[in-house]
């Protein structure tokens, strides 16, 4: 697949340069609304009201070691009294919960009720800018909470499923009615503190996150290290030669490992604008112990954006992870507005799968590229410090600039990937793996949730594996059309 | 947006306040006598409803506190150099926080610029709330209802005043 590198200049010429008709229309200079929707506007398109339980139509056979509970969560809440969000980290969060059984597949939706939604609920309209838009009439905002939308994860934790946002803190909510139960307090004096959408489980249950404070103008990190039982067990502030955007770090058996991104926060009318892209800026790699959070060492690599990392394993001397790398961070300034404003690609340069490859005695860094398109790694959560195929979504080859439409499987080794293409009309979510109950690594199910933005109508699927080239052996739809969502988790059944 | 320069504003806001005894408040040994004249100045208009040429009146307005509990500190400045370094306010003050909103009307104040800033003491432990990284956990407000991503600036949130003025800040 060729790559559509953007860097502001040419995404310009990209955009007004591909013909006359195009550089003389108006609309499309000015911006303004007239310019044609994206084919896939129905998947930005949102809800705006709880959505009650119904059953979806199931195709193939169901197996019993996918029974459980599928629960993403995702920007939902688009719009209020006429005024429309302009970037996709901002719509209120929506858990969507699939709910499958002998019986079949059942599907509702619930917002979050983080304070930001019940008070705009209650008003009827916006009342502050998002992390991306500027909303008209709105108010100063008294800290980033104001804005806290939970939308961006959904995970399960302490019985309980935590609602995930990476300005704020996380919600809690009721994993059988979804009803919000409050915000997690980890510690009284760490209300409010940014802990990220990706809090990563270790193999002893434990939990660790990070939260960047780039976006409130301080460069500094946050690191948490959280029991199994939930007590906080420690929480630490390290300060940053400079404040680069982060969403997601890297776990090893002794190491807790950060990138500094090259999309370094100044100043703005908001958070995403505040942070500018810098070639001239190397990205680091924050390699802190595990143990005590001490900063073992800062490396640093060629100018990196990442939203998402794979899991990571250490051996032969070797520390290594995977990265869905991006050349720049466009996909946040640029593609991920695109998307909310229903408007057509190009969006952004495709997000490469990287192998970083560490040696621990010399702190030299290889990077080799495993895949041209991968997004929303995930891997088989019972063995996160094993080497094993990581599962994610990718754009097709066939179709360059368009949306996901294929479920991908590469081996972090060879490179080797499996694919299955769901053709133009569907875009596929991050995959989740369930185990077929063996004690193999990696041996089980891929289940997934997917749009058909033609019928605009929403679905889960299964698949084997082994065998995802074979496509879903079990597939699901309803009448429903749920916004595009971030990511989740899968709860088996009891 | 600096955040540690909001706290460090929250927090001297708190500080630099001396509690009296009636619900005006006065601070700052460093300006103390200037602002005592000020402070009389102010209450001896009020007593008398005099109307010094060049003179208006503020009725400051604060809406939209959300916990109807606590202590709302407010001060008046007119100049930026004690605005940004919260001293020599023109006038402070401080009242029990029971609804929603708070109003009260300053006489005779000489024409010129002015700029306010709020601090709701909502748990009245005397101090801003702040968590590890010093994020704000209770409410203030500023003129104009300005900075939106952080503190006012002065010429952000300073009104100039030559007729009587409502000045209406919510909360935030």
């Amino acid at each position: 697949m060729t790559s559509l590198k953007i860097s502001r200049r040419t995404f310009t010429k990209n955009l007004f340069g591909g013909s006359a008709a195009i550089v003389l229309s108006p609309s499309l200079v000015l911006g303004n609304d007239k310019e044609s929707m994206a084919p896939w506007a129905a998947a930005f398109k949102g809800v705006t009201q709880d959505l009650p339980a119904i059953d979806m139509t199931v195709e193939g056979t169901i197996p019993a070691a996918c029974y459980g509970s599928l629960y993403r969560n995702g920007p939902a809440l688009f719009e209020r009294d006429g005024q429309r969000y302009s970037h996709w980290f901002d719509p209120d969060g929506m858990i969507q919960s699939f709910k499958l059984s002998a019986k079949g597949i059942s599907h509702f939706g619930r917002f979050v009720r983080t304070e930001k939604f019940t008070r705009e609920e209650e008003a009827g309209r916006f009342l502050f800018n998002g992390a991306g838009s500027i909303i008209s009439g709105s108010f100063p905002s008294r800290n980033n909470e104001d804005i806290n939308v939970a939308n961006t994860n959904v995970q399960p934790f302490g019985g309980e499923l935590l609602a995930l946002w990476e300005g704020g803190a996380a919600h809690r909510l009721n994993p059988r009615s979804l009803e919000t139960l409050g915000k997690k307090n980890w510690r009284d004096d760490l209300q409010g503190v940014p802990f990220s959408a990706h809090p990563r489980i270790d193999d002893s249950g434990d939990m660790w996150n990070i939260g960047s404070l780039s976006m409130l103008s301080n460069p500094a990190l946050v690191l948490y290290h959280i029991g199994k039982n939930g007590q906080l067990k420690k929480a630490q502030v390290q300060h940053l030669e400079f404040g680069g955007y982060q969403h997601d770090f890297v776990l090893t058996p002794n190491y807790l490992i950060a990138l500094n991104s090259s999309s370094v926060a100044h100043h703005g009318k908001n958070f995403v604008d505040l942070f500018e892209w810098q070639d001239s800026q190397p990205s680091q790699l924050l390699i802190f112990d595990k143990n005590n959070f001490s900063l073992l060492k800062t490396i640093e690599v060629p100018p990196a954006f990442v939203f998402h990392f794979g899991n990571a394993w250490e051996s032969g001397g070797k520390l290594v992870f995977t990265a869905s790398q991006y050349a720049d961070d466009q996909i946040m300034q640029y593609g991920m507005a695109r998307m909310a404003q229903q408007k057509p690609a190009p969006y952004h340069d495709e997000s490469r799968l990287l192998r970083y490859s560490l040696d621990l005695k010399t702190w030299r860094v290889e990077i080799e590229q495993l895949a041209q398109s991968f997004e929303f790694p995930s891997f088989d959560s019972r063995f996160p410090f094993s080497k094993q195929n990581l599962l994610g979504v990718s754009e097709s080859v066939a179709r360059p600039g368009t949306m996901q439409s294929v479920i991908s499987r590469v081996n972090p080794e060879t490179g080797d990937q499996q694919n299955y293409d769901y053709g133009p009309d569907i875009i596929v979510e991050e995959p989740q793996f369930i185990s077929d109950g063996s004690e193999a690594l990696g041996g089980g199910y891929i289940l997934h949730s997917f749009l058909n933005y033609r019928t605009e109508r929403s679905g889960i699927a299964i698949l084997r594996s082994d065998s995802l080239s074979d496509g879903p052996i079990a597939i699901a739809e309803m009448d429903r059309c749920l916004p595009l969502g971030f990511h989740g988790c899968f709860i088996p059944a009891t | 947006m600096n955040l540690k320069s909001t706290m460090q504003y929250l927090r001297t806001l708190v500080t630099n306040f001396w509690i009296g005894n009636g619900n005006v408040i006065h601070r700052l040994p460093n300006g103390l006598s200037f602002f005592r004249f000020r402070y009389l100045h102010i209450l001896i208009l009020t007593g008398s409803l005099a109307q010094a040429a060049q003179a208006a009146d503020i009725q400051l307005e604060v809406n939209s506190i959300t916990d109807q509990s606590g202590t709302l500190y407010w001060s008046i400045y007119d100049s930026e150099n004690s605005y940004t370094t919260e001293t020599n306010a023109v006038v402070a003050g401080q009242s029990k926080v029971l609804t929603s909103t708070f109003s009260i009307t300053l006489h005779g104040l000489p024409h010129g610029n002015y700029a306010v800033k709020l601090f709701h003491d909502a748990n009245d432990n005397g101090k801003m709330d702040t968590n590890l990284v010093g994020l704000p956990q209770e409410g203030y407000g500023f003129s104009n209802n300005g900075g939106s991503f952080g503190p006012a600036s002065y010429s952000e949130a300073k009104v100039e005043v030559k007729d009587n003025v409502l000045i209406s800040i919510r909360l935030r």
